[in-house]
């Protein structure tokens, strides 16, 4: 019972941050429509931000929400001078610019910091017990973190004019431009909030893992999985597939085979192919 | 597609490649190329004429080198057998991929190509007839090549030009019949190829699996060519070059083909000086191509080559 509780614990975690990054994923894909590869990277440029300004005397907070900034001053950035440029171009096209992203961007981190990984204390040591299971101060930090982001987004999105246009464009980006919503921002300020995510999913993650160029990788990679099982458009369904795909690993490894841990999401997204292409929470509109 | 006349110059290049550099070096680089060249005409044949952008045929490409290393090294069986047990494989494989991911549209089909190509990665990874994470080793070049005294590394070469010269007939003949045709009818316009009788998903499904069959008769070459191998084989990273390099060379021409394997081939190599900026330049050429040149390298070149020939008197 007391490893149950564990190996749940261990999989909520997880899965946590894959939701994290399959909802920045989806906002982006849905809105977009641009395949984001380089969300990992982003992600991992968040972390070493995090990790330099904490190196520096910044609380583990400050430099967090920091990192976000910068996160999303990258995601604006990346939009003006990356995506912008192949609106309305063929989907490989954005596949490749975005791997090509990915690519600089992991160049740089190898240039400027070196191959040798960073290590981020966490800001609150120890752990405590919740049914048997032990659990670090940093797990909860990471999946209250999560929760607190995604409901953010949710009210962002629903209650605020600028949520309702990023919604409005995804929707009907020619209706949007009808009624007077530029789609050049609104493309930069969703591509900004998305990086910002993928940022915080970084920096929750610096002080558990190391801070190392390709830190992002398997995260992306399991994301757009997530975000394919989820559905068209569904951003909370993203965080709930990526919970799913987080516990399904963990107790996979547990129970069966820790070697196959990347096979268990891709059985579900298969079964989920044939049984529902659409996508588990998938649906005709595209973000809402 | 292109001028006959590429064709003669083409062949005489890989001519007469040797001559330029006798070093086994240059000679093994040369064939990497051919083995790029092989696989990218294999990606082609879905990504250029059919329009289904995957990232699949990496992990293809492993299945069929796996097949040549387990037939040869553990079964004894000889490498030119175990080229087709491995095509049949891949395209068996490529026939499951195919049903169930050709209903999905744009970007969900690439994402869904990408699960199953690290499906195959991890069970190469672990299962017991792929020896897991060691990998495959002492992987013998094909017997043909013992006839032949002398340098072991051209005559290799000379194999893999013959081999890539079969595949690129098939490859023509394959993209020039009313199958081609209807591929790329079925790309540019599928409403209009669905009004006029044509069978879109068979169609799809067979290009399919012609293009994992191809990727899949390159991966026998690169098994025996490495002697070599292991689970990074199937990697995605491949998948994604693949897809790469048509892109930056430019779809559905050989020549955009062979630009697209000179830069994921050759060029590496020549920036190997330049280690630490490998990444940076790589990626700024990728992005800076698609947004500059969208029909690809071989695309831009062609038609400056229109613009001088348009300028002589």
């Amino acid at each position: 019972m007391h490893d149950f509780a564990q190996i749940l614990a261990n999989g909520l975690m997880a899965g946590a941050v894959y939701g994290l990054v399959a909802v920045s994923l989806a906002l982006v894909f849905g809105v977009l429509e641009i395949p984001q590869f380089a969300f990992g990277a982003h992600a991992m440029i968040a972390a070493y931000a995090l990790a330099y300004l904490t190196a520096n005397e910044f609380s583990y907070v400050t430099a967090l929400v920091l990192s976000m900034l910068v996160g999303m001053g990258l995601g604006a950035i990346v939009q003006y001078l990356v995506f912008e440029p192949l609106r309305d171009k063929p989907h490989a096209t954005l596949f490749i610019a975005a791997f090509g992203l990915l690519l600089i961007l992991q160049g740089l981190a190898l240039l400027v910091f070196g191959p040798n990984p960073m290590v981020v204390e966490p800001p609150i040591a120890g752990a405590v017990e919740i049914m048997g299971a032990r659990v670090t101060y940093q797990r909860l930090i990471i999946i209250a973190g999560v929760f607190v982001a995604v409901v953010g987004l949710n009210l962002f999105l629903t209650k605020t004019r600028l949520g309702s246009a990023i919604r409005a464009a995804g929707q009907n980006p020619f209706g949007a431009l009808v009624v007077g919503v530029s789609p050049r921002k609104i493309a930069m300020l969703t591509m900004a909030v998305g990086s910002g995510l993928a940022a915080l999913a970084g920096g929750l993650l610096a002080p558990i893992s190391q801070v190392y160029p390709t830190m992002g990788d398997f995260l992306v990679l399991k994301a757009f999985i997530i975000v394919v099982m989820a559905g068209m458009g569904s951003i909370n369904g993203a965080l709930i597939a990526g919970l799913f795909v987080g516990i399904t690993e963990s107790f996979g490894s547990a129970y069966f085979s820790p070697h196959m841990r990347d096979a268990y999401s891709i059985i579900f997204l298969i079964a989920v192919l044939i049984f529902k292409p659409s996508g588990v929470f998938g649906k005709a509109g595209r973000v809402g | 597609m292109e001028r006959k006349s590429l064709w003669v110059w083409l062949i005489v290049f890989f001519a007469l490649v040797p001559l330029f550099s006798g070093s086994d070096y240059h000679l093994q680089l040369a064939t990497q190329l051919l083995i790029f060249v092989i696989l990218f005409i294999g990606v082609d044949i879905a990504v250029g004429h059919a329009g289904l952008v995957s990232v699949a045929h990496g992990a293809l490409f492993g299945v069929g080198a796996y097949a040549t290393a387990i037939l040869t090294v553990d079964h004894g069986l000889n490498f030119w057998l175990s080229i087709p047990v491995g095509i049949a494989l891949a395209a068996i494989f490529g026939l499951l991929i195919g049903i169930l991911t050709l209903k999905l549209a744009g970007h969900y089909f690439v994402i869904a190509t990408m699960a199953f190509a690290l499906l195959i990665h991890t069970a190469a990874k672990n299962l017991p007839i792929t020896h897991g994470e060691l990998g495959i080793t002492n992987i013998s070049k094909p017997g043909v090549l013992g006839l032949f005294s002398g340098n072991q590394a051209l005559s290799f070469y000379f194999l893999m030009a013959i081999a890539t010269l079969v595949v690129v007939v098939v490859y023509f003949w394959l993209m020039r019949s009313a199958f081609g045709r209807r591929l790329r009818a079925i790309r540019d316009n599928p409403l209009l190829a669905d009004a006029l009788g044509i069978d879109i998903s068979t169609a799809k499904l067979l290009a399919f699996v012609a293009s994992a069959s191809i990727a899949a008769f390159a991966g026998s070459f690169h098994a025996v060519f490495l002697t070599y191998i292991n689970p990074a084989v199937t990697g995605y990273e491949l998948g994604f070059t693949a897809l790469m390099a048509l892109i930056i060379g430019g779809r559905t021409t050989l020549g955009g083909i062979i630009v697209g394997a000179f830069i994921f081939a050759i060029l590496p190599e020549m920036l190997r000086d330049a280690e630490q900026y490998r990444l940076v330049i790589m990626g700024a050429i990728l992005i800076v191509v698609v947004q500059r040149a969208p029909a690809g390298i071989y695309g831009k070149l062609v038609d400056w080559a229109g613009l001088i020939r348009k300028r002589r008197p």
